[in-house]
């Protein structure tokens, strides 16, 4: 809780969350990130898995878009970082926003896992014009990934403390509730 | 005045028993399937729109991205299309009065004519006469003016406007000329649609904001 309180006091992040206008900017474009990049995942995905785009080559899909994807990762954890951190306290007891984390997390072993033996050979899926069952695997699992990485991110807004319920009121308030 | 009498009907509407209104889960659930709909709609719509701009994949041309990618773009607008109205309707009256949905509204419209007309015959080179670059221009122009001077967005009628303007002088520049010399064009087409979109965004994050 100190180091959540530190992160938050850092004075640009205290700027960020108490500006009307830097929170919502940043937020906009955290969406864009998602959706313009987050879009380009889902597309190469479906192509691994045969769905999407079969007429145009894996290689060109995965190798086109890759560098695109790279910075829009790069931009959306920036962005998620700086508005994390500029409501640390809030966040560090929000589940939502540690099962995000856990997500977060699985995108760098699914990189660990996948990128030599399946993206780095999107080429050769033309040549032998068969797309491998671990490519398809690999696919599916960053679809699932990206599903509960948007899930969480939007789940994080809905989640309410304890402490906020009815049972923790001052009891003054609650009589003169209840006289109402 | 009004100029649209259903907006007396959705004013009056009581939202209390709407169920997205009473259980916890209905409302952010909708508002996940909208996120997860317009990262389809609006990434594959990006591909072509790099293309447009020269980046990206550019071993394809960008009709083949269009006509590989257009499926996907119509369902995640489908998924946007069904969730965005039911979310709405949890509040009409405060959505309606809010300066952000309004603008996302105008800007919405203008993505969505823009997409299937001047984009669509930017990506496909002129293959096809034009009309509808026409017709989508006059749309544009017109729903941006009236949105402008009937004060329901003025920023949202002003991008209306411009993309509506901007159609206009594409189709006249580039109307009848060969393929190979399209590309400044078809680049500034790519970013226009680029920045329709990445308002749409803007406009959605900013009805909690404003």
């Amino acid at each position: 809780m100190q180091i959540a309180h530190a992160i938050q006091s850092v004075e640009f992040l205290t700027e960020i969350r108490e500006s009307a206008l830097v929170f919502p900017v940043l937020l906009t474009a955290h969406l864009c990130c998602i959706a313009v990049f987050g879009g380009m995942i889902l597309l190469t995905d479906l192509r691994i898995l045969g769905v999407a785009l079969t007429k145009r080559p894996v290689g060109e899909v995965v190798n086109g878009l890759r560098p695109w994807k790279r910075l829009g990762f790069c931009m959306m954890v920036t962005i998620g970082a700086l508005l994390g951190g500029s409501e640390a306290e809030k966040y560090s007891i929000n589940p939502f926003f540690w099962a995000k984390m856990i997500f977060l997390a699985c995108v760098g072993l699914h990189a660990l896992a996948f990128k030599r033996n399946v993206y780095d050979q999107a080429g050769e899926f033309d040549k032998s014009g068969v797309i491998p069952g671990r490519a398809k695997l690999a696919a599916a699992l960053s679809l699932t990934i990206w599903v509960g990485l948007v899930t969480f991110g939007r789940l994080i807004g809905y989640y309410e403390p304890r402490d906020k319920t009815p049972a923790s009121i001052p009891a003054p308030v609650v009589v003169l509730a209840a006289q109402r | 005045m009004s100029l649209f009498s259903p907006l007396a009907y959705l004013l009056a509407y009581d939202p209390t028993t709407n169920p997205l209104n009473n259980n916890e889960w209905s409302f952010p659930l909708l508002e996940i399937l909208h996120i997860l709909g317009f990262a389809l709609s609006i990434g594959t719509i990006a591909v072509v729109d790099l293309r447009l701009l020269g980046w990206g994949m550019k071993q394809s041309t960008p009709s083949q991205l269009l006509k590989a990618t257009a499926p996907w773009s119509l369902a995640g607008l489908v998924v946007m299309l069904t969730t965005g109205p039911a979310i709405f309707s949890s509040d009409p009256r405060m959505y309606l009065f809010n300066q952000g949905f309004r603008f996302k509204m105008f800007v919405l419209l203008a993505a969505i004519v823009y997409n299937y007309t001047t984009r669509r015959w930017a990506a496909l080179s002129g293959a096809s006469g034009g009309a509808a670059t026409l017709i989508g221009g006059w749309v544009l122009l017109a729903f941006g003016v009236l949105a402008w001077f009937s004060d329901w967005s003025f920023a949202g009628g002003l991008a209306m406007t411009i993309a509506g303007l901007l159609s206009f002088l594409f189709w006249l520049a580039f109307r009848g000329r060969k393929e190979e010399s399209w590309e400044s064009g078809a680049a500034l087409i790519g970013g226009v649609s680029l920045a329709l979109w990445v308002s749409v965004v803007a406009g959605g994050i900013f009805i909690a904001f404003v």
